[in-house]
């Protein structure tokens, strides 16, 4: 008799590995990647929005004028040409900052783990929207965060919930996380009154702010509102290219005061070096010659139709009980269905039917929110997004439908002994 | 050149992922073998696909529905190309864990009390109200299994009576049909069946109380013992009757049969065959094929062989 180790290094591993594990979720998602199934899981940006010609020139033009600085190490903070043409974009946007005042990282996901690598002990507490975008959710988690989430409405966070659970902390949280712009999974914007009373809230209690800003660039419907960083200076705004130029590249950055930016250079020296020099060249070489006004232009006329789409179907194919918010920008639409609707249960049957999405219960770190699911319209054109919302109105009322024919009184009852 | 082998994997079923480890893994055995080897995912050209390809052999590595259910299975013997496991008609009968239950009550072999239920009884027939019937027949603790599915997807276990509802529309998500189960403790014990050899029963013990998705596919969560720990004649009756499961399902040349050995009335009940064996490192058909000496080279080459041999059954 033997027994068989197929990880022999299972007990020496850390005890965080503990909590990265492959779950049945994760592998009804290798079945929405499928050609025949719609998706609105990804959060990815419309595939011909990248603008490939242009690309294809600058590519060509950086090999030969910049091959070898484009090919070498960098600098760990960033290109400081880039720096400053940043920092000039977000001047623009009613930000006051220089080159040094910011550092360029693989993709914003890099900022929100080095917010984690310098700012989070085990059990610390970190404040968060409820929903909340999974990827900051498990940046966070990685450093075994304590994730206090704090609910939000059509206005974005519910500052007034949030001010009544920070006075019953006992340990003030280490920074309060927020997307106020198309938040993500949610899609709604922090309302302008909002934005001050939080920034009322968190300077009076001192707690520190990160700003995620994502979407920011791509609103499609009303007015743009002023950043939290343009009325406090000494907050974390994170930022990206990812969402308005493309993800491939993997260039995003962090603005932060200059004591939190010497930390984190430090911090990711150990992690990547530098970022790439290759792509923050591509990125430059189009910001200097090209405009990235008119290339977000197009993309807001993209995502408004496909948003329009993608609410008009849902108007047409779901059930009376659920509702969904109407977003101004970004990338997702949030539906909150009948409380009695679990939509990770839900999910085989919408894969059956050939439609993806994610169910809400990823996006809260306590389990909670099974009855909300997210939908993102980005990628898929709009006579998709039809045929895709025409589908899981179905598979939402059949699963009502079932939902419903166990109704409490049918539980049984008696076989626990109370005969009553 | 040697033969040509056509590997399906992937799929449409929602163990793609698995299935694309299990063909990937196949496929680099076959190229060292010398076969000359095809990767092909299921679309609506793999009929097409095929007559290009005109392999000599099609290596089924998909799992779940199409591909373990008889439907692949039945357009391969339709094209006459030869393809490994058993033939159409057994998958399609041990793919429905309803009726192969059935088939073995028939034959008098050991498998769990149940019953059948589907989202039609619930919906349109106030089934609900019946609950207790199966709960007071059944006791508990209970399982709940969709007919068809693979990879422990869609099974709830069920240790209070008002859990069961929940469990169920858990269970219905997976597929219309579904039943529930008499619960059995005991040692979870896993039979592969190759050709005429019954390979030593591989003994699981999942660190979670339950050998689940998770269990399944992350190493280091889950203990093996090859053999399962049991006295030789324990052993000896577990492998006789998985052969006879086998035999009855008519799954030659090659299954894997799970089962439940109770050790207080000494009964191995079977809860279902597998006619498409897992071939990820993970699994458990290529752990047992190793205890016997067989490397996983050994064990694809042996799959090929028993698959040129295999008789067509008209059904």
């Amino acid at each position: 008799m033997s027994q068989i180790h197929l990880d022999k290094w299972v007990k020496i591993y850390a005890q965080r590995v503990k909590s990265i594990r492959p779950s049945a979720v994760r592998m009804l998602f290798a079945a929405a990647s499928r050609k025949d199934i719609i998706s609105f899981a990804g959060g990815m940006p419309h595939p011909k929005s990248f603008p490939l010609e242009q690309i294809k020139k600058i590519s060509h033009k950086l090999i030969e004028e910049e091959g070898e600085a484009a090919f070498q190490y960098g600098p760990s903070e960033g290109i400081w040409e880039l720096r400053e043409k940043i920092a000039e974009l977000l001047r623009n946007e009613g930000i006051e900052i220089h080159g040094d005042d910011l550092i360029i990282t693989d993709g914003a996901q890099q900022a929100l783990d080095l917010l984690g690598k310098i700012f989070l002990d085990e059990g610390s507490t970190v404040v968060v929207e409820a929903p909340s975008y999974v990827g900051a959710l498990n940046a966070f988690l990685a450093y075994e965060a304590n994730i206090l989430g704090i609910p939000l409405d059509e206005e974005g966070l519910d500052v007034e919930e949030l001010e009544v659970r920070l006075k019953k902390e006992k340990k003030p949280p280490r920074f309060i996380y927020t997307i106020p712009n198309f938040q993500n999974p949610a899609g709604v914007t922090l309302s302008l009154e909002r934005r001050k009373r939080l920034l009322e809230i968190t300077q009076g209690m001192e707690i520190l702010l990160a700003e995620d800003n994502p979407y920011g660039r791509l609103r499609f419907e009303g007015e743009d509102l002023p950043h939290l960083r343009t009325y406090e200076e000494n907050l974390i705004y994170l930022g990206t290219f990812s969402k308005v130029f493309s993800p491939g590249l993997r260039i995003g950055w962090v603005v932060a005061p200059r004591p939190i930016l010497e930390k984190m250079i430090k911090a990711k020296e150990s992690v990547n070096l530098c970022p790439s020099p290759l792509t923050q060249r591509i990125i430059l070489y189009f910001l200097k010659h090209y405009s990235l006004e008119e290339h977000i232009k197009k993309l807001r006329n993209l995502y408004r139709e496909r948003r329009n789409a993608m609410v008009k179907s849902l108007e047409e194919h779901f059930p009376e009980e659920s509702s969904w918010t109407h977003p101004q920008g970004g990338f997702f639409v949030w539906v909150t269905l009948p409380s009695d609707v679990d939509t990770t249960k839900m999910l085989p049957k919408a894969l059956e039917a050939k439609v993806a999405y994610i169910p809400g219960e990823a996006f809260f770190a306590d389990g909670k929110g099974n009855n909300f699911i997210r939908l993102n319209f980005s990628y898929s054109e709009p006579e998709i997004i039809e045929e895709g919302i025409r589908k899981l109105g179905k598979v939402v009322k059949d699963y009502i439908a079932l939902s419903r024919a166990f109704t409490p009184k049918k539980i049984p009852s008696h076989i626990e002994g109370r005969k009553d | 050149m040697g033969k040509k082998i056509a590997v399906l994997m992937g799929g449409r079923s929602l163990e793609r992922e698995v299935s694309l480890r299990s063909g990937q893994r196949v496929s680099e055995a076959l190229q060292d073998l010398g076969y000359n080897v095809f990767q092909l995912d299921i679309d609506e050209r793999l009929v097409e696909s095929l007559r290009e390809v005109s392999p000599d052999l099609v290596y089924i590595a998909l799992h779940g529905k199409y591909g373990e259910d008889g439907t692949v299975q039945e357009l391969l013997e339709l094209m006459g190309v030869p393809y490994t496991g058993p033939n159409a008609h057994a998958c399609r009968i041990s793919f429905d864990k309803i009726i192969s239950k059935e088939i073995l009550l028939r034959g008098a072999l050991p498998t769990p009390s149940f019953y059948a239920l589907s989202a039609a009884s619930f919906k349109e027939m106030g089934a609900a109200d019946l609950l207790d019937m199966v709960v007071e027949k059944l006791g508990l603790p209970l399982v709940v299994k969709p007919a068809g599915q693979g990879s422990a997807l869609g099974i709830k276990v069920v240790r209070k009576a008002e859990e069961l509802p929940q469990a169920l529309i858990f269970s219905l998500s997976y597929d219309e049909r579904v039943f529930v189960e008499k619960y059995i403790k005991g040692k979870e014990i896993s039979v592969s069946i190759l050709g005429e050899e019954v390979l030593p029963p591989v003994e699981i013990v999942p660190k979670k109380e339950f050998f689940d998705y998770e269990a399944m596919y992350t190493m280091g969560m889950t203990d093996y013992y090859i053999p399962a720990r049991l006295s030789q004649d324990e052993l000896e009756k577990v492998m006789e009757i998985s052969l006879q499961c086998h035999r009855s399902l008519n799954c030659e040349p090659l299954s894997r049969v799970d089962l439940i050995y109770e050790e207080e009335s000494k009964i191995p009940y079977i809860l279902e065959i597998n006619t498409s064996p897992g071939m990820t490192d993970t699994s458990l058909l290529p752990l047992a094929a190793e205890a016997n000496g067989l490397s996983f080279n050994d064990l694809v080459e042996k799959i090929i062989s028993l698959s040129w041999k295999k008789e067509k059954v008209q059904t």
